[in-house]
């Protein structure tokens, strides 16, 4: 019978490669399983949020954008007409706030909706409340900083909203500036 | 430059490796006795954080990223940090003897401190390039040995007193542990 | 392994040798998730299964694995199963992927794992090693659990987002911060080794 020596190179090589190679194939069929699921989830989940946007949303197209702290844009298609939502990130109080912003083709907002956010429980997370919000509806650009009023306590996470709708309001300017001339 | 300073005061102050992110409490917790060794220790994780920062970057975004696996990361990112580990331990043992000799225990015990991996991983997470990777790694690996150095500190007083008998060692250490990140948490929240 | 053994041994993973409480093991992910009952749960399960599963395959692999390259090899197959649990939990339970983040793919360098492996696994055959692998896993979350429920009712007084104070209940905040659960876990230590000291002075 064939005597195997265990301490030769070759064996440790043979036994490391089977090892390996047979972690790699279990690896390699749950990922082609789940990467359709996670794919799928996380369209849904920019579909809900672009939905409370735009109540009326039949579709959107995504496109990038070179603005900082902005992650994404689309191009939303809602009743008869076409709008903007941009995924923003800024940063608030315990690490990156991600928002959803609604911007009309004539830069005015029409609505904000916050994805997910680490911010202190009770006093940051303030920012989520409708009341907060709804303040930025219909706003330009350069009323902002000034008809937005920012919670009491929780000013970083208020600031980083005002900033998060800013970049978004930055990025659709700057993607229908390359329209236009292109 | 701004952005730079930016990661460099915020991984080193405000999200503080131990105190505001949990990485890395093992070693944190078993070599901060004394402050010598604690600043060993220190020295030796910034040193592999730093390294991993990048080679890990040139793994992911050189094959990970253009082959499609980048599903594999996690075990990429730990093999090539044991295997840097132990890459550096031959080396140091060879080049810097008086070194090895300091930092040598502590040198395989850092493959599986998770603030190594951890870094490797937030670095991908936050898509830092080149250059911040590992400015973010140099710099939370400063944070964490500003901590166990503090820790240390403490610790040090904390063997002259005299608790009840439940609380000696670990349990006094970890409370003592959550008075420092209460004093961190006043970094939190700073604007520039 | 009678039924006796076994009780022997639960009573042992989950509280005489408890990973959390008593080997200190697995700190990291014990103080980051616990800020309420569904991340510990959730993290707790998690690396249960991971437990279970690579010191099932470490166990059926120990013969053939040389000395040299056994905590290569161990690493490669805990990574694996971090890796397929990391995707499941993203597909499937995208919540707890965001809630839990970069502590899915950290439980690789979880030291309870890569102990059990080491300790027991790797010169035990496959079903103790299962049933190792689950009691210990089970005294982890466990810990996890009890960690996390007394974190939340202090912090924002609920139970898996259940009010249970009513609305006025402000909680202590500071609780449910990385700093409330060093101390939290300081206290729950010293508790448990008041009492596993008092029942071995009984024996």
């Amino acid at each position: 019978m064939l005597k195997i020596n265990k301490e030769s190179i070759l064996y440790t090589v043979i036994v490391l490669t089977v090892i390996s190679s047979g972690i790699a194939l279990l690896l390699a069929i749950i990922n082609s399983v789940t990467s359709p699921v996670i794919a799928k989830k996380n369209l849904e989940e920019k579909g809900n949020a672009i939905q409370s946007i735009y109540t009326d949303y039949i579709s959107f197209e995504s496109t990038k954008t070179e603005v900082k702290n902005a992650e994404e844009l689309y191009i939303v298609s809602h009743g008869d007409t076409t709008d903007y939502c941009v995924l923003v990130s800024p940063s608030g109080f315990g690490g990156e706030i991600q928002m959803m912003v609604g911007v009309t083709g004539d830069l005015k907002i029409s609505g904000v909706e916050i994805v997910s956010m680490s911010e202190t429980a009770g006093v940051g997370t303030k920012i989520k409340n409708a009341d907060f919000l709804s303040q930025f509806i219909g706003l330009q650009v350069n009323k902002i900083s000034t008809d937005v009023d920012v919670i009491s306590g929780a000013t970083v996470s208020s600031t980083a909203a005002k900033v998060g709708v800013e970049t978004a309001l930055d990025a659709v300017s700057e993607y229908l500036k390359a329209g236009d001339n292109g | 430059m701004k952005e730079m300073l930016l990661i460099i005061v915020s991984a080193i102050l405000i999200d503080n490796f131990i105190f505001s992110k949990f990485l890395g409490i093992c070693p944190f917790l078993g070599v901060s006795e004394k402050t010598d060794t604690a600043l060993s220790m220190g020295f030796a994780v910034t040193f592999v954080m730093t390294v991993s920062s990048a080679v890990t970057y040139f793994i992911y975004y050189g094959v990970l990223v253009p082959f499609n696996l980048t599903y594999l990361k996690t075990i990429a990112f730990i093999l090539v940090i044991a295997a840097l580990v132990q890459l550096i331990e031959m080396f140091m043992k060879k080049a810097f003897p008086p070194l090895y000799q300091a930092l040598g225990i502590y040198l395989p015990l850092i493959t599986t401190n998770c603030a190594v991996l951890g870094v490797t991983l937030l670095n991908i997470q936050y898509e830092y390039n080149f250059i911040n990777s590992v400015v973010y790694g140099f710099a939370s690996a400063v944070g964490f040995t500003l901590a166990i150095v503090i820790f240390a500190g403490v610790r040090q007083r904390l063997q002259l007193s005299d608790p009840p008998k439940a609380f000696r060692g670990i349990p006094l250490a970890l409370i003592s542990a959550g008075l420092i990140a209460m004093a961190f948490m006043g970094f939190q929240g700073m604007e520039f | 392994m009678t039924k006796g053994e076994f009780k022997l041994k639960l009573i042992d993973g989950l509280l005489l040798n408890n990973p959390v409480l008593v080997q200190l093991l697995g700190m990291c992910s014990t103080l980051a998730v616990t800020t309420n009952l569904f991340n510990g749960l959730g993290m707790g399960i998690a690396t249960t299964i991971v437990l279970t599963m690579s010191n099932l395959i470490i166990s059926l692999i120990r013969k053939f694995v040389p000395k040299q390259i056994r905590i290569a090899s161990f690493i490669v197959v805990i990574s694996g199963f971090v890796t397929a649990i990391e995707l499941l939990i993203r597909a499937y339970v995208p919540v707890l992927d965001k809630s839990l983040g970069i502590f899915i793919p950290l439980i690789v360098v979880n030291c309870i794992i890569l102990a059990r492996a080491e300790a027991f696994a790797s010169k035990n055959p496959p079903l103790p090693s299962v049933v190792d692998g689950l009691v210990m896993g089970l005294g982890f979350a466990s810990t996890l659990v009890v960690l996390s429920v007394i974190r939340e009712i202090i912090g924002y007084g609920t139970i898996g987002g259940l009010n249970i104070f009513g609305e006025n209940f402000k909680g202590a905040t500071l609780i449910a911060m990385p700093a409330g659960a060093f101390i939290t876990l300081g206290i729950i230590i010293a508790t448990t080794r008041y009492f596993v000291n008092k029942s071995k002075q009984k024996c």
